[in-house]
C-alpha cells in the first residue's frame, strides 16, 4: 500500500495540525473537570517535568550530549522560586524567568569547561555535579532549608479567573509549558538546530562546516539548564514545599529515562516521558515500592532494545506506513510559477531527481 | 601534627582505596571488553553480597558463602552481558547507559523486595582481629584486603597476558572483526569479561560491607569512590585501577580530616572533585591511553 502523502503548509496539512490542536486543547480543558484532585496535582507535577525534558531533548537528542545534570538546573530553578516567593512575596510566575537566567548562567559557567568533553566522559563529570548538588544545598540551609525543606505557601489565584488554587496551578503550569515546548520547536527547527545536529553526526565535521562546536555546545547546555529551571520552578509552585533530597542524581536519571522512553518525537515524546516517571511509580507503589522500581528498570531497558527510538519514535514509524508528510518542493524561480495549482508533470521530474 | 591520627587515616584509607580499586578494576575490564561505562556495577556487587549473607544466615562459612557468591556472580555477569548487554553493544552510550541503569534499579529494588532495606551484619572474611604497631591500629580485613587486591591484580595479569584465553579477550577487545576471523569467538569472550568483573564486583562488596553494614544502598557512594578511582588512573587501565584506587582512599580520609570545609557531609566531594578536575586537565588519566578516531 502506498502511504497518503502530505505536503507540509498544504490546506490538507494545515487543517490536520489544526484538527489536533483542537483535540488537544478540548483534552486540557477536560482534564481538571474530570479528573481527582490528586491526579491532577501529578498532570500538573509532569507538564513541570516535560519541560525540564524537552530541556534535555536540545542537548541530548539534538547535539548528542549526555547530561545528567538537569536535576542541579531544576533544583536551581526550584530554590529560585522557593526564596522569591516565601521570602520576598513574589508571584510565581514572576520567579520562572528569574530562575532561567540564574540557571543559564550557571549552565553556561559549568559548561564551557565540561563541553570539551563528550559521551561518556560528559555523563560522568554532569554526574559528580547532580550528586554534589545536594550536599550543597544542605551546606546552605539558612537560604534552603536544608534537610527540613522550606514551605512555600503561593498566594491565591487571581479573582478574574474563577478557579480553584488547584486548577489555577494547571493552568499555569499547561501554558508555560506550551510557550516552551514551542519555544523548544523553534529552536530545533532554526539554523542553531540544524548546527546542533551536525555536531551529533560528528563535532570535526561540524566544525569543518564552520560551525563553532564549543561555543554552540555550551550555549545549547545553558539553555537546557534554563528550560530545567522552568520546570524546577512550577515543581515548587505545585508542591509548595522543596527539600534538598527532592533534587539528587536520582530525578536527572529519570529525565534521561523520560527522554529515552518517551522517544524521538521531540514534544510528545516529551509528554509522554513525564507521565511515564510521574504515573508509572505512583501506580506501581499502590502495590509495592520495589515493584516500581522494578518496573521502572525493566521497561527502560526493554524500550532501549526494542523500541531504540521510543515510544514516539514507534508510534512515527508505524504511521508513516499510511501517512507521509514531505516538504514542499521548492523550484528555482524559472519565471512560471507553479504554486498551487498541483502537481504537473515538470515537478513530479524534479521531486524523482531530489529523491 | 599528630603523627598517630596521620597514619591511621593513611592506613585506613588504603585500605577502603584496596576496595574502590577493586570495584575500579570491575568498571575497566568493562569499559576495556566492550566500551560501556556499567552504572549497575555496584549493585551488582552488593547483590552479590546478599547471596553471600543469606548463605552465612543458613549456616554456611563465611569464606565458602563468599567463594559461592563470587562464582554465582561470575555466571551472573555472564548471563547479564548475554541478555541485555549484547543487544545494545553497537548502539550509542546513551541507549548502553540507560540500560546499566535500567540494571541498577531492577537489582537495588528486587534486593530491597526479597531482603528489606534494612542493615544486615556481615561477618568479615579475615576475622575481625586488629593488630597494634605502636599506636596505629591495623585491622586483619584492612590487611586482607589489600592481600586480595594485589592477589586480584596478579590473577588478571597472568590470566590476560599469560594464558590462552587471555590471548582471545585481548584479540576480541582490540579488533573483534580480525579475532572473529582467527576463529575466536568475540561474543563469549565479552562474556567472560562481564563474568569477571561481576566476581571483582562481589569481592569487592564482600570486603567492604563489614564495614559499612549491607544495604541495598550500600555500594552507590563505593561506586562513586570508584569511579573516581578509575578515572584517576585512566579508564581502560587495570593498574591504573588499582592506583587510583588506592589514592582516591588515601586522599578521601585525609581531606576529611584535615580540611575543614569537607567534613563529612562533603566527602564524597572529594571523589567527585576527582573525576571532574581530572577529566578536565588529563582525560585519559594517568595510565591510560589516548582515543585515536578515524573520521
Amino acid at each position: 500500500m502506498t502511504p497518503l502523502t502530505i505536503v507540509r503548509g498544504s490546506p490538507r496539512h494545515r487543517a490536520i495540525v489544526a484538527a489536533i490542536g483542537a483535540v488537544v486543547l478540548v483534552v486540557l480543558i477536560v482534564i481538571p473537570n474530570v479528573l481527582p484532585s490528586f491526579r491532577l496535582f501529578q498532570v500538573t507535577l509532569a507538564a513541570g517535568f516535560a519541560i525540564a525534558i524537552i530541556g534535555l531533548a536540545l542537548i541530548t537528542t539534538s547535539a548528542g550530549q549526555i547530561s545528567l545534570a538537569q536535576s542541579t538546573f531544576f533544583a536551581i530553578g526550584a530554590y529560585t522560586t522557593a526564596v522569591l516567593v516565601a521570602d520576598h512575596g513574589w508571584t510565581p510566575i514572576l520567579t520562572f524567568p528569574v530562575g532561567a537566567v540564574f540557571a543559564f548562567m550557571v549552565g553556561l559557567l559549568l559548561g564551557l569547561p565540561a563541553l570539551r568533553l563528550k559521551g561518556l566522559y560528559l555523563a560522568l563529570v554532569t554526574m559528580a555535579f547532580a550528586i554534589i548538588t545536594v550536599p550543597l544545598i544542605k551546606r546552605f540551609d539558612g537560604l534552603t532549608g536544608g534537610n527540613m525543606g522550606k514551605l512555600v505557601s503561593t498566594p491565591d489565584p487571581p479573582s478574574w479567573s474563577g478557579m480553584s488554587p488547584e486548577v489555577w496551578t494547571y493552568a499555569v503550569a499547561v501554558t508555560v509549558a506550551t510557550v516552551m515546548f514551542w519555544l523548544a520547536n523553534n529552536i530545533v527547527k532554526s539554523g542553531v538546530g540544524r548546527s546542533l545536529s551536525a555536531i551529533r553526526h560528528s563535532e570535526l565535521v561540524a566544525e569543518t562546516m564552520g560551525v563553532n562546536v564549543a561555543v554552540l555546545k555550551s550555549l545549547a547546555f545553558a539553555t537546557s539548564a534554563a528550560f530545567a529551571a522552568v520546570g524546577g520552578g512550577l515543581f515548587t509552585m505545585t508542591v509548595e514545599f522543596v527539600a534538598a533530597d527532592s533534587f539528587g542524581l536520582l530525578i536527572s536519571i529519570e529525565f534521561l529515562a523520560a527522554l529515552v522512553v518517551g522517544g524521538a518525537v521531540a514534544i510528545p515524546g516529551a509528554i509522554a516521558g513525564s507521565l511515564f516517571i510521574e504515573f508509572l511509580p505512583a501506580w506501581a507503589s499502590e502495590v509495592n515500592d520495589a515493584l516500581a522500581g522494578v518496573l521502572f528498570g525493566s521497561i527502560l531497558i526493554l524500550v532501549m532494545i526494542f523500541l531504540p527510538d521510543g515510544v514516539t519514535g514507534f508510534i512515527k514509524r508505524q504511521l508513516s506506513r499510511f501517512v507521509v508528510v514531505r516538504h514542499p518542493v521548492v523550484l528555482p524561480p524559472t519565471g512560471d510559477r507553479i504554486g498551487d495549482q498541483g502537481p504537473v508533470d515538470g515537478r513530479v521530474e524534479v521531486e524523482a531527481v531530489l529523491e | 601534627m599528630d603523627a598517630t591520627l596521620f597514619f591511621n587515616q593513611v592506613i585506613g584509607g588504603l585500605a577502603s582505596g584496596a576496595i574502590y580499586g577493586s570495584l575500579a578494576l570491575a568498571l575497566v575490564m568493562i569499559y576495556r571488553s566492550t566500551g560501556i561505562i556499567n552504572f549497575a556495577q555496584g549493585e551488582m556487587a552488593m547483590f552479590s553480597t546478599y547471596i553471600a549473607w543469606q548463605l552465612t544466615e543458613w549456616g554456611v562459612n563465611i569464606g565458602l558463602a563468599a567463594l559461592i557468591a563470587i562464582g554465582v556472580a561470575f555466571l551472573a555477569g555472564t548471563a547479564i552481558q548475554s541478555s541485555i548487554i549484547r543487544p545494545v553493544e553497537g548502539a550509542d552510550h546513551l541507549t548502553q547507559i540507560m540500560v546499566t541503569l535500567g540494571l541498577f534499579f531492577i537489582l537495588n529494588n528486587v534486593a530491597g523486595w526479597q531482603w528489606t532495606f534494612q542493615a544486615q551484619v556481615v561477618p568479615s572474611v579475615f576475622g575481625d582481629e586488629i593488630f597494634a604497631v605502636g599506636d596505629v591500629r591495623i585491622t586483619a580485613l584492612s590487611i586482607g584486603t589489600v592481600i586480595v587486591l594485589i592477589a586480584e591484580v596478579a590473577l588478571l595479569t597472568l590470566l590476560l597476558q599469560k594464558s590462552r584465553i587471555g590471548l582471545a579477550i585481548r584479540g576480541a577487545v582490540d579488533n573483534a572483526d580480525s579475532a572473529e576471523l582467527v576463529g575466536i569467538s568475540v561474543s563469549r569472550m565479552l562474556m567472560v569479561g562481564w563474568g569477571l568483573a561481576a566476581a571483582f564486583g562481589a569481592i569487592a562488596g564482600i570486603l567492604v560491607t563489614p564495614r559499612l553494614f549491607l544495604q541495598p544502598n550500600v555500594m552507590f557512594g563505593v561506586l562513586i569512590y570508584s569511579f573516581a578511582a578509575a578515572i584517576l588512573g585512566g579508564l581502560d587501565s587495570p593498574i591504573g585501577a588499582i592506583v587510583g584506587g588506592l589514592v582516591v582512599g588515601v586522599t578521601e580520609n585525609l581531606a576529611s580530616t584535615y580540611i575543614d570545609f569537607v567534613g563529612g557531609d562533603l566527602k564524597i566531594g572529594v571523589a567527585l572533585a576527582l573525576i571532574v578536575g581530572v577529566l578536565l586537565i588529563k582525560p585519559n588519566g594517568l595510565f591510560g591511553r589516548g582515543e585515536v578516531a578515524r573520521v
